[in-house]
């Protein structure tokens, strides 16, 4: 399905009824709204992982405007602020009240900007496997993808991380060349790129020289979240440091935060380790 | 969720993902949305007896406008036809494109109000429990046939000079005990929301229920359908079942007529119900 999002068509999908038969009455499951990585990515990338939680909340997936099966004008709009906004602004519409709203990665930074922007609106945010800044732990990146695949990989990775995804060559060397080392454990499947609408030109756009990506910087606006928020974090993820992570826990309301980090895992830890998923769903539950 | 369809906020639930991964594509499933009947009831009922068929489609559960967790809108809104405009532009809000759209009972009315006002517009139809019309006498000898005289007389008084309180009452003794066959779950009155207000603007003199008549309409329907009743249905016999069969393009229309099945059908039938829409849907026998 598409909706209208301010001034754009946004594509999601659902999976698990918000309403089920439980003796005389109908219980209410919370709802869940997963924020796909990338960018340039979408939302297939948690199916059917993510399928799993269907029995406890009602889970969206979304395409961030740019991406996927949504639109993808106008570019000027490709902003985290926007992509933030779009997310509050999808719920409105269609009244989705605290939803439990998910980013992973790139889903991470626009989960922020949402919450940051509108602290009242959600129920629980997760954050995972994400940063509030672009720039935080650039060498300490560098050097986790040199341990992790050699110097060849940690030269693309210093040119991705300070020089930006200039051309897309490049981002292809990157995709089939270094993102293999973003996990320690995890299946691959040869199948999942396929089954993907890529979008190079919001990754470029984002992720090249002079982009949002690397130079945002939310961490301070952290201080503004009022509801339960899960951070999750990989100990060897070369991406998104566990420092990021560090940074993100540390910057949030104490009272609100949790901080689970996993040893031994990369980049999305339900990838590397399953106990990610008993984590989330644990705190969905809580 | 609810959405602004047509000027009023309507309530929707969704179970079961339209895309799923299969090997190098994301394969996608058919729409299939559920339109409940009463009217004046809401869409729980549904549940969790459709649930398994979000194997096989993205279903989408709606309560139509003046009912359940839908704004209830102007009253002089309570027409078949806006009922039946209102699926459609459902579905153009959030760009579904070829629904499967099954109604039962009320619900089987408006279904077909949509299909003849949008015949182009549908995937497969599905009725379940309609009538193309009122046919009181059909009804009479039904309710007579299956519960004695006093039924019968109930059930002609009912239906013929418009609801009211006392021959609501009598009806509700009388009659309504023998729409199933079967035992029914005793929470799914309280699992629902009802909104008297409907039913009394439904069922009144001269209302919607006295004057309504698909039949003509009925010949416009383009896609495949399946027309699906009980045999002991007293409320929307299978004679009522076999008139919407008929007045349906023969090349287009499946007629199912369930035995010792009261309305519903999926009430008295659940299993039997889900096997003939499973192979409607996927058009593939069910082992």
């Amino acid at each position: 399905m598409r909706v209208e999002v301010n001034g754009v068509r946004i594509f999601f999908d659902v999976e698990g009824a918000k309403l089920v038969p439980d003796g005389p009455r109908m219980r209410e499951k919370p709802t869940l709204i997963l924020l796909h990585g990338g960018p340039g990515m979408e939302h297939s990338s948690f199916k059917p992982g993510f399928s799993q939680f269907a029995d406890v909340a009602q889970v969206i997936y979304i395409d961030h405007r740019g991406n996927g099966r949504s639109d993808r004008q106008p570019r000027d709009a490709w902003t985290l602020a926007q992509w933030g906004d779009d997310i509050f602004e999808f719920c409105r519409a269609l009244e989705i009240e605290n939803p439990i709203v998910m980013g992973q990665s790139f889903g991470g930074f626009v989960a922020i900007a949402y919450g940051t922007r509108h602290p009242e609106h959600p129920g629980k945010l997760i954050f995972s496997s994400t940063a509030a800044q672009g720039q935080a732990h650039v060498e300490r990146s560098i050097e986790l993808f040199r341990r992790a695949g050699g110097d060849e990989i940690a030269a693309m990775a210093r040119h991705a991380l300070t020089v930006g995804y200039d051309d897309p060559e490049f981002v292809m060397r990157w995709i089939t060349q270094a993102m293999p080392f973003y996990n320690t454990n995890a299946v691959p499947d040869p199948d999942a790129r396929t089954r993907g609408v890529a979008s190079g030109k919001v990754l470029m756009q984002f992720l090249g020289p002079g982009g949002e990506g690397l130079s945002f910087d939310l961490l301070a606006n952290l201080a503004k979240i009022q509801c339960p928020t899960l951070v999750l974090g990989g100990e060897d993820d070369p991406i998104t440091p566990i420092e990021s992570s560090e940074d993100i826990a540390a910057a949030l309301p104490q009272h609100l935060v949790r901080f689970e980090r996993f040893a031994g895992c990369g980049h999305g830890v339900f990838r590397d380790d399953p106990r990610g998923y008993d984590v989330i769903r644990e705190f969905i539950l809580s | 969720m609810r959405i602004e369809v047509n000027g009023v906020r309507i309530f929707f639930d969704v179970e079961g993902a339209k895309l799923v991964p299969d090997g190098p594509r994301m394969r996608e499933k058919p729409t299939l949305i559920l339109v409940h009947g009463g009217p004046g009831m809401d869409g729980a009922y549904w549940k969790p007896w459709a649930s398994a068929l979000s194997d096989i489609c993205q279903i989408i559960y709606v309560d139509q406008r003046g009912a359940g967790r839908s704004d209830a809108g102007p009253k002089e809104s309570w027409t078949f036809d806006q009922w039946g405009d209102d699926v459609h532009a459902f579905c153009e809000a959030f760009e579904i494109e070829r629904p499967i759209v099954c109604g039962s009972s009320f619900g089987g009315e408006v279904a077909m109000a949509y299909g003849t006002r949008h015949p182009e517009h549908p995937g497969k139809l599905i009725i379940l429990s309609a009538a193309p019309r009122l046919n009181i006498d059909r009804i009479a000898a039904a309710f007579e046939r299956l519960g004695g005289r006093k039924a019968g007389d109930a059930a002609r008084d009912f239906w013929s000079r418009g609801m009211t309180p006392e021959s609501g009452a009598t009806y509700a003794r009388h009659c309504v005990p023998l729409y199933f066959r079967t035992p029914q779950d005793p929470h799914h009155d309280a699992r629902s929301i009802l909104n008297a207000d409907l039913t009394e603007w439904y069922l009144r003199d001269h209302g919607p229920a006295q004057t309504c008549d698909f039949t003509d309409g009925l010949a416009r329907i383009q896609c495949p359908t399946l027309v699906m009743g009980g045999e002991d249905d007293p409320v929307t016999t299978i004679d009522d079942m076999a008139d919407i069969a008929d007045a349906i393009p023969q090349h287009v229309v499946r007629f199912e007529r369930i035995s010792n099945c009261g309305h519903g059908p999926f009430f008295d039938a659940p299993d039997r119900t889900l096997d003939v829409i499973r192979e409607f849907i996927t058009g593939e026998a069910v082992a």
